[in-house]
């Protein structure tokens, strides 16, 4: 986002109006700022009144240029008709940047009955809603949304990211849930044609190949969901090819050793892993990814040197999750002695960190753990 | 006048880079929060992870 989006022209017209600011989440020289403004989705991007300390508007995830075009104008009070449904939707971001989710589904939703079908920010207000309401927990209406609201939304950015946010709805619910078939059959057919759109982010693109394969498997079409993952796979590919920097091909390595699983071939994803940590040798991810695979693959000596780099070059709360993957391969090792170790330096780490940066639910896994062992 | 001054301190010793005519501070939220009051405009922040 740094090297592609930032440095975008539409952006630059906004350089003098705003202060920017990039926070590292895990340098621990941040905590005070996440202790004000926590972080759990990465990218996020905050929009924060500097003299009342508090955040107008919380966009989590990736955006093009031309969303946060809008998202800058919107906040900056400059975008259209600030009176009304500009009104309800500032009122809206708000509540939901300082977590009030309830409250700002219900101004999301007041917003878009102001607004009308025509209202200009239509496709990114329901965006919005969509994504509060999964946060909220709140699936069934998560989906519900994106199957009234995406059919009429013009076919864009926010179009998919409607329709992908939807279908992850659809997916994340129990299998038992009586409206999850039916909203998975209306989805399907839209992330399909937002696949197809032009100008969508990369990882979108990739996020709804993940989708579109999960709903394959969700609804036990094991051949269907194996034929989108090779798609998917193709793309990623693709995508490797035309990365004009390392970070630009790096940053799908995620999604890789996602698609690789997902076709029952981790192996596939070890080339690119291994591009990654030639090329980015202060990076824990690429090691760390390896170690998983390697894991995946009963690789265990493998695996094993492999999260061993990943730990020495990890510095932030993350590499609480690299101790946990380090102590289930000592653990198929059967290493007694190297677990204990490893699980005491996890937890005198996990001690170290400050609050704001301690995923407590990891830690208490790293102590449930050592005690198990003790 | 004192704004202008504060701002011209900040923005001396505020670690920052430019992205396309984005000046942008790296992980110092004291100083980029006293150059938004400074300067009276909104913050907007850029939260990531390697990854």
């Amino acid at each position: 986002m740094r090297a592609y989006v930032l440095p975008d022209a539409r952006l630059a017209r906004h350089a003098g109006q705003f202060v920017w600011l990039s926070i590292d989440t895990e340098n621990p020289e941040n905590a005070a700022f996440l202790a004000r403004f926590p972080v759990d989705v990465w990218p996020t991007f905050l929009v924060i009144d500097p003299r009342q300390e508090k955040p107008l508007l919380k966009w989590l995830g990736s955006a093009t240029a031309a969303q946060l075009d809008r998202l800058l104008q919107d906040t900056a009070g400059r975008g259209p008709a600030r009176g009304g449904a500009g009104a309800t939707l500032a009122r809206a971001d708000r509540a939901n940047a300082e977590g009030r989710l309830e409250e700002a589904v219900a101004a999301y939703r007041q917003a878009l009955a102001q607004g009308g079908l025509a209202w200009p920010r239509r496709g990114r207000a329901v965006e919005s809603l969509v994504l509060a309401q999964a946060a909220a927990g709140r699936l069934e209406a998560c989906a519900a949304t994106a199957r009234r609201e995406a059919p009429r939304l013009t076919r864009g950015t926010s179009f998919a990211n409607v329709a992908g946010s939807g279908l992850s709805c659809a997916i994340s619910a129990p299998p038992e849930a009586t409206w999850r078939s039916s909203a998975l059959a209306a989805l399907e057919p839209l992330v399909r044609e937002a696949l197809a759109l032009p100008g969508l982010l990369a990882d979108d693109r990739a996020g709804l190949y993940e989708g579109l394969t999960g709903a394959r498997a969700a609804q036990g079409d094991e051949a269907g969901a194996r034929l989108l993952a090779e798609r998917w796979w193709s793309f990623l590919e693709g995508e490797r090819r035309r990365a004009a920097s390392p970070e630009a091909r790096a940053a799908l390595d995620s999604a890789r050793v996602t698609a690789a699983l997902a076709l029952g071939d981790p192996a596939r994803a070890l080339p690119a892993l291994e591009t990654s940590e030639r090329d980015l040798p202060r990076d824990y991810s690429p090691p760390a990814r390896r170690a998983y695979v390697l894991r995946e693959l009963g690789r265990l000596a493998e695996a094993r040197t492999a999260v061993e780099q990943a730990l020495a070059k990890a510095y932030g709360p993350r590499k609480l999750k690299i101790y946990l993957l380090a102590a289930s391969i000592m653990e198929r090792q059967r290493d007694r002695a190297s677990l204990a170790a490893t699980l005491d330096q996890a937890v005198a780490f996990a001690q170290s960190l400050p609050a704001p940066q301690r995923d407590e639910k990891v830690a208490s896994a790293l102590r449930a753990k050592l005690a198990a062992i003790e | 006048m004192r704004a202008a001054i504060a701002v011209a301190l900040v923005a001396l010793a505020a670690p920052a880079f430019a992205a396309g005519g984005v000046h942008i501070h790296e992980d110092d939220w004291e100083r980029a929060l006293a150059e938004a009051k400074a300067r009276d405009q909104l913050l907007f922040v850029d939260a990531w992870a390697p990854w």
